[in-house]
């Protein structure tokens, strides 16, 4: 992508008047997506200097702004272990020092690892404008009025884990998976090739055939979908393996 | 617009696009073992040292670096010519294109890393591709670079 200028706002009030007022504009926040689009724009708004990188460890829940890099979430020990493990095979160390769980989340990629995890944590978003609203309804969502992602909200959970497979170590996923435990438990399977979706009300006793015997596959480049939907057996049945140990 | 950058200690005066990446511009400034590669955060080739941080530098915003300390191959010298020795001697350095942001990877895992375990050195270092080695050399060389790194000895 090639930009003219770069607006470098220094409030989120500043940042959401020069997206709305401008058209061509675009919000940047590690870039490292935005790079590979073909577009040309007139400005870039940095979200750089919003303070949007932290992540907030609160009695009952995590709060991550939207600029925290992915690094930052692989390292942050307090965090759910299927959102640190979500990261890691995410390209190399050097990508995910640059690139944002905000980027990742609004990108809304359906090989998402990350987003398989924050919809299996049960994760909430909340935007400048539109204020909070659930993963869940935001992916659903086809509206298009331009807002700016803050941070993201997770509750704590009792035990989580995250599982996925790439044909190498860093490549895209062909399937990920992502489960959390509190009162309820929550499944999500993504990279279907299509983004992830919840197993409604998954109940232990059956077996992860008739669990995934409404969620869709489809081939891609990378796999067929009698494989993905074998794969993913598979994987969920190994997975299940370990939730059934958790207390 | 004019941005004012740290490369190895060096300060520089530098005009750069708005949308110029740090490669371009720390090869514009004579910093030629900064290599483009895949040019889309693939690779690995790229990566230079921002405040102690491996940073693809084709896909770093050139004016994202004022006000930070860039280190490139050339800033490393003693260490640089140690790890490049532990590659020759295991056989590793054969174009030597992904050499320099090896050796600058190596350096920012052991800033972060006291004395990283063989899974920590796979997992720091997989994002960086060499073509030609088949990384079980680059393994050993980096052990002995960790044995040898705080003594005079080759
Ligand atoms: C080579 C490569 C391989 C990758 N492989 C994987 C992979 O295997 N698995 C995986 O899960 N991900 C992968 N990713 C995606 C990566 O993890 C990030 O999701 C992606 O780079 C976007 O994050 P960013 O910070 O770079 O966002 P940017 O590129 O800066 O932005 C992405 C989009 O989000 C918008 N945006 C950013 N922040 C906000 C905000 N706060 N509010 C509103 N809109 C916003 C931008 O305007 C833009 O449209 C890969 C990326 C690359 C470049
Ligand atoms: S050239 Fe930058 S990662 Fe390949
Ligand atoms: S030595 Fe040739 S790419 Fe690594």
């Amino acid at each position: 992508m090639r930009f003219e200028q770069i607006i470098m706002p220094t409030s989120l009030d500043e940042a959401y008047n020069a997206l709305v007022n401008d058209k061509k504009s675009i919000l940047l926040a590690g870039g490292a997506f935005i790079k590979l689009q073909k577009r040309n724009v007139n400005s870039a708004i940095d979200l750089s200097k919003l303070d949007l990188s932290y992540i907030k460890v609160e009695p009952t829940t995590f709060e991550i702004g939207a600029m925290t890099s992915l690094r930052q979430i692989e390292v942050e020990e307090e965090l759910p272990s299927a959102l640190k493990d979500s990261v890691k095979h995410i390209v190399g160390v050097a990508l995910r020092n640059i690139a944002t769980i905000g980027g990742s989340v609004c990108g809304k990629y359906s090989f998402s690892n990350l987003i398989t995890a924050l919809l299996a944590l049960e994760a909430d978003l909340v935007f400048f404008k539109k204020g909070k609203i659930s993963l869940v309804d935001f992916l659903k969502s086809e509206d298009t009025d331009p807002d700016i992602l803050v941070k993201i909200i997770i509750p704590r959970v009792i035990q989580s884990l995250y599982t996925s497979k790439q044909l190498t170590y860093t490549d895209f996923p062909i399937i990920n998976m992502a489960i959390s435990k509190n009162d309820h438990l929550r499944i999500s399977v993504g990279a279907r090739p299509m983004i992830a979706t919840l197993i409604e009300d998954p109940n232990l006793h059956l077996s992860s055939k008739e669990l995934l015997k409404d969620i869709d596959f489809e081939s891609d480049l990378k796999a067929g979908e009698e494989y993905r939907r074998a794969l993913a057996e598979s994987m969920l049945e190994d997975a299940l393996k370990e939730v059934r140990t958790w207390k | 617009m004019e941005i004012t950058l740290n490369v190895n200690h060096n300060i520089h005066k530098v005009l750069v696009e708005s949308d110029e990446m740090l490669l371009d511009t720390l090869r514009k400034l004579g910093y030629k073992s900064v290599k483009k590669g895949c040019d889309t955060t693939t690779c690995g080739i790229c990566s230079v040292s921002i405040d102690d941080e491996l940073i693809p530098s084709c896909s770093y915003l050139s004016y994202r670096a004022e006000g930070k300390k860039i280190l490139t191959v050339e800033g490393l010298k003693e260490d640089a010519r140690k790890i490049g020795e532990a590659l020759t001697a295991e056989g590793v350095e054969q174009c030597g294109y992904c050499s320099p942001s090896l050796v600058v990877a190596i350096h920012t895992m052991l800033k972060q890393y006291e004395d990283p375990s063989d899974e920590e050195i796979k997992h720091y270092l997989v994002g960086n591709l060499c073509r030609c080695s088949g990384y079980e050399g680059h393994n050993r060389a980096i052990k002995h670079y960790m044995e040898v790194r705080h003594d005079g000895s080759k």
